[in-house]
């Protein structure tokens, strides 16, 4: 029995160091060759240009306001429309961004941006999923530190953990510095002040959705009332949002009177707190297609016209 | 709990560790131990089920003693007639069991047939009430509909428990062999119940004979290490067929099934193989898993596949895939009504019958009938020739001629299209999949191979299982030299590298 005790442990503990070696060199090999890759996703750059955005956020001080949640806020929320109402403001909206995400990228950024506003999109269906795509879309490009490890066991996936591993190697070897990400890809572009622009024009239809429901993990709503309570203690007044997303998208979500009134608690309470459902304010808005690139996201002419609906709306409500 | 779960790999060294450290002074107190183990287990799906299990197995306990009583009773009578009548006439248990027809009627409810009748009316009234009512209901309304009627039935909103399947046959044969005289009774409760809930094979097989499983739960057990490391080289190995072959070909056939109508010539036929490859990566990973957890607590299970899918012909398919319900219908169902020592017409009506229950056996829909009624059709045209049992052994070449490989092919092909009927929902879909593979334009618009690492993974899978085709598994014939070790590895890894975790993969066995 000793012997085979001591034999499983070694096996165990050599795996444990052996693996990481395994993903960091054969791993980023395959990554290179773009096979064999099932369980390793290491998204440098990607379709939210997270590189050029965590880039600029590193260098960016003193902002009006600050804009987070899913790729809906990154393509949805133009910060240049902002720039023409005299307000200097940031989106660190991601893919599929998570209130978990969320709190790592505040505890980042707060201090250093010290904004006055967030517009927080809260997309519901970021609060009900662990967060996978959004901690490869950050941790792809930004260095591994206690909040990234926290992330990882937080969502415990082999995928997380191998995204860790090639991101620390690519750290340890300094190889995060020979990459220089493209301003323009396909039809989106990164747009300074973290906007994405998608210049696809055309209604993709493709998706076929049905009816659902949405339940909010109890975690994802502890990390979103914590950041709340970090944003109120750093004196921040917040605007939490639904932006426009098709009527089509709409109507496939069943429990919409559960989604406003968890949102709308937070109206009631001392923080300074404001929500806006705008798929109820403007409903004609999610009907024209003409605005959107697929069922969930804004193209540019979308965001131009909601991004100035919204800082209307934001000036108003807080008598900017 | 499954296998390959988180709250396993946390139940397994807790259950292995007080097993062997803990409760190993005691033998009834280690088998009562792993009784609640394997009620923990299996609770954990859905504790309510625990009591059929329970009921299950102390009607058949209670059946198996009271048949012993009988028989010691009936030895009784017959040792005073035999003084009556004088010696030389046979007489006692295997008169009565050998003797006397399966089909007699007469004499259900006497002596020891009545406990066989309780037995088999208890648990096959369980699989029937809990699996097949709504088949049966839905099955006569619409025969109703068909004759022009408005049918008024409803089904109830029934769970099927868990392996109930699995566990109903293993109990089964237990009260069958007491029966027939070729196993004692056990008086031991503890030792009983812990052989029809042995949690690693409890819910998936393989279904063990009391005659193989009951003794073990009587000997001393001491742990070997070659025996605990055999176990854990089955378990990897398990889990790379699961993890890696499995599920990876689980997520490119899922939406080829759904989406048949539409889908290319190309594309269904590559849904089928690789349902082929799902179906024997899902079941022979759990019952290598099993066996080599039953290892850990120094039990040896039957072996459940050896190869299937080098089969030279469908009987030779038959002799090597869920080896364990094949012997049991083998020897439950088809040598009862038989077997092939009657005529050639009830021979060919055995067939029928036990493929036909066999497909039944794994789910209440039409389209498992289907596939055992394809299956015997398979096999009859071979059996009827006489070379059902021509290829009895692998041969010892490294590699396959060309006329086996024509083989191979041929009987891996059949083997594909009846999994068709398998998989389908309905015997209308699998139809329709057949015909849409010849009738839809061979090339899709864009076609997408599945990933490169499911192809290069099929590939060393196919290699690996032919070098240990002679055996259940290659991972045992690893020579005990130090390269074994990065061979280990190197599994390891492509399971945490190529393996499905983020989609809840269930087992397919599971809802049988």
């Amino acid at each position: 029995m000793k012997k085979f005790l001591v034999k499983i442990f070694f096996f165990c503990l050599i795996s444990v160091i052996v693996y990481p070696i395994f993903i960091g060199s054969l791993g980023s090999y395959w990554l290179t060759q773009r096979r064999l890759t099932k369980n390793l996703i290491f998204n440098q750059g990607g379709n939210s240009f997270m590189w050029s955005k965590l880039h600029e956020a590193d260098t960016t001080k003193d902002i009006d306001v600050l804009i987070l949640g899913s790729s809906i806020a990154l393509r949805g929320i133009d910060t240049r429309i902002f720039k023409e109402y005299g307000l200097k403001a940031f989106n660190l909206g991601s893919n599929y961004q998570t209130p978990l995400q969320t709190e790592y990228l505040l505890n980042k950024y707060l201090n250093q941006f010290s904004p006055k506003y967030v517009i927080w999109e809260v997309t519901p269906i970021t609060f009900q999923n662990r967060g996978l795509e959004s901690f490869i879309d950050i941790f792809s490009n930004s260095n591994i530190d206690k909040g990234a490890l926290k992330q990882s066991v937080f969502i415990s996936d082999i995928i997380a953990w191998n995204t860790l591993i090639i991101s620390l190697k690519r750290q340890i070897f300094d190889e995060f510095d020979n990459y220089n990400e493209r301003e323009i890809k396909g039809s989106t572009k990164y747009v300074q002040g973290g906007f994405v622009e998608s210049n696809n024009l055309d209604f993709d239809d493709r998706d076929k959705l049905d009816l659902y429901s949405i339940d909010f993990l109890e975690y994802q709503k502890l990390a979103f009332e914590k950041n709340l309570n970090l944003l109120n203690q750093s004196n921040v007044k917040i605007l939490l949002v639904q932006s426009p997303t098709t009527y089509e998208y709409n109507k496939c979500i069943t429990n919409w009177n559960y989604i406003n009134s968890y949102f709308e608690s937070f109206e009631e309470n001392e923080l300074i707190v404001d929500y806006r459902n705008y798929n109820e304010i403007i409903p004609n808005f999610g009907k024209d297609t003409s605005y959107f690139t697929d069922k969930m996201h804004l193209n540019r002419i979308g965001a131009k016209k909601y991004t100035k609906f919204l800082i209307d709306d934001f000036i108003e409500t807080f008598s900017y | 709990m499954l296998f390959n779960s988180i709250s396993f790999l946390i139940f397994l060294p807790i259950v292995f560790g007080l097993y062997w450290f803990v409760f190993q002074k005691n033998l009834k107190l280690q088998n009562a131990f792993l009784l609640l183990a394997s009620y923990v287990f299996y609770g954990w799906w859905d504790w309510r089920f625990l009591g059929l299990i329970i009921a299950s197995s102390a009607v058949d306990y209670w059946c198996g003693l009271k048949m012993s009583t009988v028989d010691s009773q009936q030895s009784t009578e017959n040792s005073a007639n035999s003084t009556i009548e004088g010696p030389g006439k046979e007489t006692g248990n295997k008169n009565l069991t050998k003797k006397q027809p399966w089909s007699m009627v007469s004499g259900l409810w006497t002596g020891k047939r009545l406990y066989l009748t309780i037995s088999l009316t208890f648990n096959l009234g369980l699989l029937a009430f809990f699996k097949y009512f709504n088949f049966f209901i839905d099955s006569a309304a619409d025969f109703i509909s068909l004759l022009g009627f408005q049918p008024h039935i409803s089904t109830l909103n029934l769970i099927l428990p868990v392996g109930i399947s699995f566990y109903t046959f293993q109990t089964l044969s237990y009260s069958i062999d007491v029966y027939k005289g070729k196993l004692k009774p056990t008086k031991d409760p503890i030792a009983f119940f812990t052989f029809v809930a042995f949690f690693p094979q409890l819910v998936a097989g393989p279904i063990e004979r009391a005659s193989n499983l009951l003794p073990q739960f009587f000997k001393k057990r001491e742990f070997e290490y070659q025996q605990g490391s055999d176990g854990m080289k089955l378990i990897l190995w398990g889990l790379f067929k699961k993890m890696v072959i499995a599920d990876n070909c689980a997520l490119v056939v899922n939406p080829i099934f759904e989406n048949y109508q539409t889908a290319s010539g190309l594309e269904l036929i590559m849904g089928a193989i690789l349902f082929a490859f799902q179906i024997y990566g899902d079941f022979s990973g759990y019952s290598d898993i099993a066996i080599g957890v039953a290892k850990l607590f120094g039990f040896d299970l039957m072996t459940n596949f050896r190869t299937p899918y080098f089969s030279r012909d469908i009987a030779e398919f038959w002799r090597r895939w869920h080896i364990s319900l094949s012997t049991w219908f083998r020897d439950y169902v088809y040598i009862p009504l038989g077997g092939s020592r009657v005529t050639k017409v009830k021979a060919i009506r055995n067939i029928f019958i036990v493929f036909l229950v066999s497909g039944f056996w794994h789910g209440a829909n039409w389209t498992f009938i289907a596939w055992g009624g394809i299956h015997a059709a398979l096999f009859i045209p071979i059996f009827l020739i006489g070379k059902n049992r021509v290829h009895l052994n692998e041969g010892d070449h490294m590699i396959p001629s060309f006329k086996e490989l024509i083989q191979m092919i041929s009987t891996f092909t059949l083997v594909s299209v009846a999994w068709v009927f398998f998989r389908a929902n309905s015997i209308g879909d699998a139809l329709g999949y057949l015909i849409r593979t010849f009738s839809n334009p061979l090339f899709p618009n864009s076609f997408n191979w599945f990933g490169y690492h499911l192809r290069v993974a099929l590939v060393i899978f196919l290699v690996l299982e032919w070098i240990g085709r002679k055996r259940s598994n290659w991972i045992e014939i690893i020579p005990l030299k130090w390269y074994r070790y990065p061979v280990y590895f190197l599994v390891a890894f492509s399971i945490m590298y190529w393996g499905v975790f983020t989609q809840k993969m269930d087992f397919i066995y599971f809802q049988f």
